[in-house]
Order: C-alpha cells, then sequence, then structure tokens
C-alpha cells in the first residue's frame, strides 16, 4: 500500500517537475510567469495522440516527430506571446498575454480536438508486482523517462556550449548581445527546451487522465512545487514538485475529495513557517 | 491645504453629477434597458467593485493576484450559508461576510507577501484553488458543486430590493462611493507609497516606507473590495456556485483591468463594462468567441499596453503638444516677420 502510494506520487512529481522545470527555465531567461503552460502540456497531450492515432506513427516516431513539433510550437509560442512584448516597459504585459494565449489555446484545441475526453493507450501495457503493490508500467515509465529527461537538461545547461549561451543570455541579455550571443536565437531555444519539457509530460500524463482540456490545471500543482522547493532554482522546483505529488498521494490516507486542498494548506503553511522555501535561497525577482 | 476649485473644474464635476444622475434615473426603466440587460448591466457593476480592488494592488502596486475570486466566493458563501442556514438577517449576514473577509485577507496577505513578484502569484494561485476545493467539496456548508440556491433578496432596512431594476439603484450607489474612494486612495500617501513599491521598491525602502506594510494593506484592501463584490453577487443573483470564483475568473478580471487602464479608476470601469457587455453583443460568434477573445487580448498587450486610458492619455499628450508647437511656430514666424521689418 505505502510502496504503491510512494510511486503514484512520485511519478506524478516528476509530471509536475517536468512542467516545473519548463516554467523555471522561462522565469529565469525572461523573468516572465508563463500561465499557459498547462496549455502547452494539455497541446503536448492532443499532439502526440494525434501522431498515434491519427497519423498512425510507430512509437520511435511518435517520439522523434514529437519533439520536432514541440520544438516548432515552443518557437512559434516564444514569437507569437512574448517576442513582440520583449521591450515593454511593464512586466505584467507579458504575463496578462500568457493568459490570453492559455485561454487561445484552450479554445483551439476544443475546435480541432472537440472537447470529449479522448483516451490513449499506455506506452507499455501492463501492471507490474513488487512486494505487495501492484502497479501500471506507466508510472514506471514517467520515473525512468522523467530522470532521463532532467539529467538530459542539468547536461545541456551545464556541459554543453549553447547550454552556456542560454545560461548567460538568462542572466544578462544586454551583456550577452554585447559579446555578440544571438539572444533572440537563445531565448528561442529556451522556450523550445521548456516546450519539449511540458509536451513530454503531456504526453506520460495523457494515458493516466485522458487527453482533455482539464490536463491543463495540473500546472497549479506545478506552480505550487515552485514555490514550495525554493525559488529560483531548477533543483528546488523538481524537489519541491515530487514533494507535492507524495503529498498529493499519501493524502489519500485521510480524505479523497480535499486532496487539492490538502496540498494548497501545505503550501500556505510551509509559506507561513519558511517562506524562502525548503532550498533557502534568497533570489528576487529578475527586474 | 484646500485649493480652490478653478470654473473648468466646477464644470467638470457639475456635469459628471448630471451625467451619473442621469444614468441612475433613465437606465433602471422597463422601457430603456430590458430585464436581461439590466441583469448584465448589473454584474458589471459587481464585477467592476471587485475589479476595483484589484486596480489597487495590481495598478498602483504591481502585484499580480489571482486572489479576487477566491476571497470574492469566500464573502458570497458566507453571505449565503448564513441567510439560508441560519436564517440571519441579509444586512447583518453582509456585513459579518465582509468583516471576516477582511480579516482573512489581512492575515493571508501577511502569509503571501513573504514572497515577492512572480513567486507571489504562484502562491495566490495556490488561495484560489484551495477555495475552489473547498467550495465544491464541503458538501454540509456550501452545497458541493450544485451551489446554494435561494439566498434572500437584500434590504436596507429602508429599501428593499425586489428585482433587477432595485439592485440597479443600490449597485449604482455602492459602485460611484467604491469609485470615489479608490480616486481618493490613488491620491493619499497610501497609494503614493504603493506606487513607489510598483516602481523600484528598494528606492521605496530608502525613502521610509515600509514596504512589507503597504503590500499587506493593498491586499487588504482589495479584498475588501472583492469581498464586497461577492457578498452582492450571492444577494443579486440569489444562487452562487463554485464555477463562479474559480481560477479563471480571477485571470477575467486582471484582463478587465488591463483592458481599461492600469493606471486608472476610470480606465477600470470601462474594461469591466466593455468585457460584460461585449460577449453579450458577440454572440453571433459563437463557438468561435473564446478564441476571438484570447487572441484579442495578446494582441491588446501588443498594441496598448496601457489600455484604453493608456491610448487616451497619450493622444491627448500628443494633441497638447501639436497645439503648443503651432502656438510656438506661429510665434516665430511673427517674430521673424517683425525682424525683416525692421
Amino acid at each position: 500500500m505505502y510502496i504503491q502510494l510512494a510511486i503514484t506520487g512520485i511519478s506524478m512529481g516528476m509530471i509536475y517537475a517536468l512542467m516545473a522545470m519548463g516554467l523555471i527555465l522561462i522565469v529565469k531567461a525572461v523573468g516572465v510567469l508563463n500561465f499557459a503552460h498547462g496549455q502547452l502540456f494539455m497541446l503536448g497531450g492532443y499532439l502526440t495522440w494525434m501522431l498515434t492515432y491519427q497519423l498512425k506513427l510507430p512509437l520511435w516516431g511518435v517520439a522523434l516527430c514529437g519533439l520536432i513539433v514541440f520544438a516548432i510550437c515552443g518557437a512559434a509560442y516564444m514569437f507569437s506571446v512574448y517576442w513582440p512584448l520583449r521591450n515593454s516597459s511593464w512586466k505584467v504585459t507579458v504575463t496578462i498575454s500568457t493568459l490570453g494565449a492559455s485561454i487561445a489555446l484552450k479554445e483551439v484545441v476544443r475546435l480541432i480536438w472537440g472537447s470529449i475526453p479522448l483516451s490513449m493507450d499506455p506506452i507499455v501495457d501492463g501492471i507490474v508486482r513488487i512486494g505487495t503493490a501492484y502497479l501500471n508500467y506507466q508510472y514506471i515509465l514517467i520515473i525512468v523517462i522523467g530522470g532521463l529527461l532532467m539529467l538530459g537538461v542539468y547536461i545541456l545547461f551545464e556541459k554543453t556550449f549553447i547550454g552556456k549561451i542560454m545560461q548567460a543570455t538568462a542572466q544578462d541579455r544586454y551583456a550577452a548581445s554585447l559579446i555578440g550571443i544571438p539572444v533572440i536565437v537563445s531565448i528561442a531555444a529556451t522556450y523550445m527546451v521548456s516546450m519539449c519539457l511540458s509536451g513530454v509530460g503531456g504526453w506520460l500524463a495523457a494515458p493516466l487522465f485522458l487527453v482533455s482540456q482539464s490536463l491543463g490545471s495540473m500546472a497549479q500543482k506545478a506552480f505550487a512545487g515552485i514555490v514550495l522547493g525554493g525559488f529560483g532554482s531548477v533543483k528546488g522546483a523538481i524537489v519541491g514538485c515530487l514533494l507535492i505529488g507524495l503529498i498529493e498521494s499519501f493524502s489519500v490516507i485521510i480524505t479523497d475529495s480535499y486532496r487539492d486542498a490538502i496540498v494548497f494548506l501545505v503550501l500556505i503553511a510551509v509559506l507561513v513557517i519558511r517562506p524562502t522555501g525548503i532550498f533557502g535561497e534568497k533570489i528576487s525577482d529578475k527586474a | 491645504m484646500r485649493k480652490k476649485l478653478s470654473i473648468s473644474q466646477i464644470v467638470k464635476y457639475t456635469l459628471t453629477f448630471l451625467l451619473c444622475l442621469a444614468i441612475f434615473l433613465i437606465l433602471p426603466q422597463k422601457s430603456v434597458t430590458n430585464k436581461y440587460m439590466m441583469k448584465v448591466v448589473n454584474e458589471g457593476i459587481i464585477y467592476f467593485i471587485a475589479v476595483l480592488g484589484l486596480s489597487v494592488i495590481l495598478g498602483m502596486g504591481g502585484q499580480v493576484t489571482f486572489s479576487t475570486a477566491p476571497i470574492m466566493g469566500m464573502g458570497a458563501y458566507i453571505t449565503a450559508i448564513l441567510t439560508t442556514k441560519y436564517g440571519y438577517d441579509v444586512l447583518a449576514a453582509l456585513l459579518i461576510a465582509l468583516l471576516a473577509s477582511t480579516i482573512f485577507s489581512y492575515f493571508m496577505g501577511l502569509a503571501l507577501f513573504r514572497l515577492k513578484g512572480s513567486y507571489f502569484a504562484f502562491a495566490s494561485i495556490g488561495l484560489a484553488q484551495l477555495f475552489y476545493t473547498i467550495f465544491s467539496n464541503w458538501m454540509d456548508m456550501t452545497g458541493g458543486p450544485d451551489g446554494i440556491s435561494k439566498i434572500p433578496n437584500l434590504h436596507l432596512g429602508f429599501f428593499k430590493c425586489e428585482n433587477y431594476y432595485d439592485y440597479f439603484k443600490v449597485l449604482f450607489i455602492i459602485g460611484i462611493i467604491c469609485y470615489m474612494v479608490v480616486a481618493r486612495i490613488r491620491k493619499s500617501y497610501f497609494g503614493r507609497a504603493l506606487a513607489s513599491v510598483r516602481d523600484d521598491e528598494i528606492a521605496a525602502k530608502c525613502m521610509g516606507i515600509n514596504t512589507y506594510r503597504t503590500k499587506v494593506l493593498s491586499f487588504v484592501v482589495a479584498g475588501f473590495f472583492a469581498s464586497l463584490a461577492g457578498c452582492l453577487y450571492a444577494t443579486m443573483e440569489r444562487y452562487i456556485s463554485p464555477e463562479v470564483f474559480k481560477f479563471d475568473q480571477s485571470a477575467i478580471y486582471l484582463i478587465m483591468v488591463m483592458l481599461g487602464g492600469v493606471d486608472s479608476t476610470f480606465g477600470a470601469l470601462l474594461g469591466t463594462m466593455l468585457l460584460t457587455i461585449l460577449p453579450e453583443r458577440l454572440r453571433f460568434l459563437q463557438s468561435y468567441f473564446k478564441l476571438v477573445y484570447g487572441v484579442g487580448v495578446i494582441i491588446l498587450m501588443n498594441v496598448m499596453p496601457m489600455g484604453l486610458m493608456g491610448i487616451y492619455n497619450d493622444l491627448k499628450r500628443k494633441l497638447h503638444f501639436a497645439i503648443v508647437r503651432r502656438k510656438n511656430s506661429k510665434e516665430k514666424n511673427k517674430g521673424g516677420v517683425q525682424h525683416a521689418n525692421e
């Protein structure tokens, strides 16, 4: 029982963490809250559904085409929602524009695929038995793929040249442009990585939750994870999201319908006790 | 120190007063507005009251918050529960709800403003989600997804509201009072302190402003207006359900503030009324409406980041400069002619 709860909790946490990483990358790179992130996640679910059931691609084709499509979507999203507003004197305008984008994306998806939830087969079918716990392979797969992606992002940002470029842009855009970094490419790359992370998250979550417009609301847990974990750091966001996942799955023991309430109560309690989150770095917002 | 009113100001105030009086007398009549439209306008005024609070915290303070809908819901639900379950008088229930939610928002403000900027916004989403879960799950009290119905009508002791036309009169007066309060806040010490926090928090601290307390106070003001709007909403609709107090609704309030122009109280009115009445006029778009709406918001932020009032002020400034330049060039021409004569 506890093993089962722990594993489902961690795998849910992984999904939140994939979203949270994308969010944090954008916040660090351009200092903008992306409120359409849940909708990008949902779009990931729908796009992979389209690739598997409408275009009938094999699994490796879905993975490959999926990543390419996600990257294109990320770039398109950046050029439509962020780029025209980059020089605006007030950051709130970009935030509001992402709110508009979230409404628009939800509607686009509804107009194309309808409002009935679509079912999707798990990537690996079957049930595994660990001790006394019975689990879908999908949960294990989520943890594995999620872990691999995190490792990939770590290597990308810490060990490669393009990652260094993105970090430099995030630290100081003006200085980066002075030393010859193409800022536009770098920011677009950040958005692409971010969209790929949440798109894969949507793909992994789709078999468990059905593909529907309500997938987008899962982003709120990712927001909670970011606040819980501590600010500005990808590491903190991942740990926070895993914690949120665990709290969520273990709260089943106490209550069923108040799961969300417990998650957010814990969040607010943590804020009162330790306002800087678990990893207490004090990093203020980008100006 | 009290400045004397200039003649143009007196004319302006009188005209505004007459306009308000005319709206107050003409609009709530069956021959002018039908029942449905009256309801829409009433909802608009209620949203406007909530948006006013938001314009204090967002427009003056620069803090993005999603707490409007949940606090509004808190006011509405307390009013509804006290009147339907415990048989309180409407007015008493309304006052208790207002007090309770204002005190609650004070404590929430204390907790949430330990965070800064974006992270404050993240945490306020948590608040919205928490309340939505409570509203839709606490069956005994809130009735769950079915909501609460049969909430008694509002009365003010001497004046009893029985239909939407009566409600309009009450709401209109409350709306004007709230408008004046917020317009006054804008010019007070608190308003200026808040604006300095928005523009540069470190500078504000250097000036000796307690930024934390200022921000918490702005949260309380926003909470007060939101809960007032919630109470009025509950008594006017006579039915509430969790859907109205969702996270999405908070996002709509934010868009209302931004549409009108964050920097002006009148802009808040403009934005709210546009976004409440426009959907009724755009019925022909049907299923495409929300798409148009979402794309519209993005375009709006691109074209006029400071909203409608921002555009208006820009135009006014440009016109003013044009007139001044014209005058200057005329004078220069005159000077030139004189010079030639000499």
